[in-house]
């Protein structure tokens, strides 16, 4: 037997809300405007959603046991909720409708993780920009290709504030760090722990994105040395590089990177002040080297 | 105008019977006050059984009636259905002095009349039967794709949302028109 639900007092309706799961109140926000706004105004926290790219499809989590598929024909949507498959319709709804539906009803603006896995073919990347508006963070699996990786932060990388990539995409000949450092990205991050990393001057010295982050960083001291050295001297300028974070794989001295160069301790910091007045805060410890530049 | 006492009809308001509930029960006899629905059927209903709704609560409180006086005046409820008000009344006689649990196997289950029962439940304002009604209507869509939803919750598309404000500004354009027209007369 059906009931005026709209037509409830607003407490009662608030409440009748808050007794509903999260996939229901989905439901519910996608049967119109007025219930779309309802759901959006209401206590309940619909949390970011998160997409995965699998082949040629794109899957839309909410929770492990909340799932949505996009597919791209009748204006539809497979749901997952745990006990089998349904499909959803809107009629007039794209791909990008419905994310921008789930963003929507949310209350924000980003995906929270777009992640990329190694079977989603890299033509299907083009399609994932133009659906995706922005995410927070990319994440690119460890058991990508080194193509896909690259092509991924290649095509996506603008669209994310977190570029994560799981893998080393370099443990060949065909690519070269260089591809990827000398973008301009907000937040660059090498998240490799099971093998080493390594990295040279050069590579260091041509950093473009504002911060950068590599795990089981395998870098001669001397480099790091070099490299604060060119710095003091004011021979190489960064434009746009605010912070690089560096886990080595194998323990450093600190003596031998801070060998022969000028600095006060702040804070446990080693602050080196050039001549121009610009600055650099050195952490380094066994287990990691922090480079914080700042501008006075 | 019949009465029922905790759910028996009879012709007029019943005298109050003393429930034999224990023998060695408190001197203090309890007090009852009447009540009525659409139906004009009166309901006798304990002061504990009351305590439950906040608005007859206050009622009671304010006007300070004597058992003759609440027999002779029943509180009205006109907004109410007759049936409906027999569901609250049983369900306040239930707990009489005692809290709900969370999940009451003992209340009203008629989905067919649970929109009216809110309703009711919130004139009322019966807190702990409200959150169970509240309960049953989410519960009414649970797993339920959009379309079912649409359809039994009644949600109108957004073209049929589109047409009733569209409607709801040319009658109220109408309206202004009218007071316009209304008020140019009287000056004159």
């Amino acid at each position: 037997m059906p009931i005026r639900f709209l037509s409830l007092p607003v407490a009662d309706l608030q409440y009748a809300l808050e007794c509903m799961d999260i996939g229901d109140l989905i439901a519910l926000s996608l049967c119109s405007k007025r219930t779309k706004n309802l759901v959006k105004s209401s206590n309940r926290n619909i949390e970011p959603i998160s997409a995965e790219v699998y082949k040629n499809t794109i899957h839309l989590i909410i929770k492990p046991n909340l799932q949505f598929l996009l597919r791209d024909d009748y204006f539809s949507i497979a749901l997952y909720r745990g006990d089998g498959i349904e499909i959803w319709r809107k009629p007039g709804f794209t791909q990008c409708h419905w994310i921008a539906h789930f963003l929507s009803i949310s209350r924000t603006s980003m995906i929270q993780k777009l992640i990329i896995s190694n079977a989603s073919p890299i033509p299907y990347l083009d399609i994932v920009k133009k659906t995706n508006p922005r995410c927070f963070t990319l994440d690119i699996s460890d058991n990508c290709s080194s193509e896909l990786t690259i092509a991924a932060v290649l095509k996506l990388g603008s669209i994310a504030r977190l570029v994560k990539i799981d893998n080393d995409p370099f443990n060949n000949k065909r690519h070269h760090i260089s591809e990827l450092l000398t973008l301009n990205l907000h937040y660059l991050c090498f998240n490799i722990m099971q093998n080493p990393f390594k990295l040279e001057l050069s590579d260091l010295l041509m950093v473009n994105s504002e911060h950068l982050t590599i795990e089981s960083a395998v870098i001669p001291e001397k480099d790091l040395n070099r490299f604060l050295k060119l710095w003091m001297k004011g021979n190489h300028s960064f434009y746009r590089l605010k912070y690089i974070e560096l886990f080595p794989w194998e323990q450093i001295k600190h003596e031998d990177v801070l060998k022969e160069i000028e600095y006060q301790v702040v804070d446990h910091k080693r602050r080196l002040s050039r001549a121009d007045g610009k600055e650099l805060l050195v952490t380094v410890e066994p287990d990691f080297v922090v480079f914080e530049f700042s501008i006075p | 105008m019949s009465s029922t006492e905790q759910g028996t009809s009879s012709a007029a308001p019943a005298e109050p019977t003393t429930a034999p509930e224990s023998a060695a029960a408190p001197e203090v006899p309890e007090s009852f006050y009447y009540v009525h629905g659409k139906d004009k059927v009166v309901h006798k209903v304990s002061a504990g059984a009351l305590q439950h709704s906040a608005l007859i609560h206050g009622m009671i409180s304010n006007l300070g009636y004597t058992e003759e006086q609440a027999k002779a005046n029943p509180f009205p409820f006109e907004n109410i259905d007759g049936d409906i008000l027999q569901m609250v009344v049983d369900w306040c006689n239930q707990h009489k002095g005692k809290p709900t649990p969370p999940e009451d196997t003992n209340l009203p289950k008629q989905k067919e009349k649970l929109f009216d029962l809110v309703l009711a439940v919130n004139y009322l304002e019966i807190k702990e039967l409200l959150t169970y009604c509240c309960k049953q209507v989410a519960m009414m869509v649970k797993g339920k794709s959009p379309e079912e939803i649409r359809e039994i919750w009644m949600i109108p598309t957004d073209a049929e949302d589109e047409a009733a404000e569209k409607e709801a500004k040319k009658r109220a354009g109408k309206e202004a028109a009218g007071e316009t027209a209304a008020a140019a007369g009287d000056a004159k």
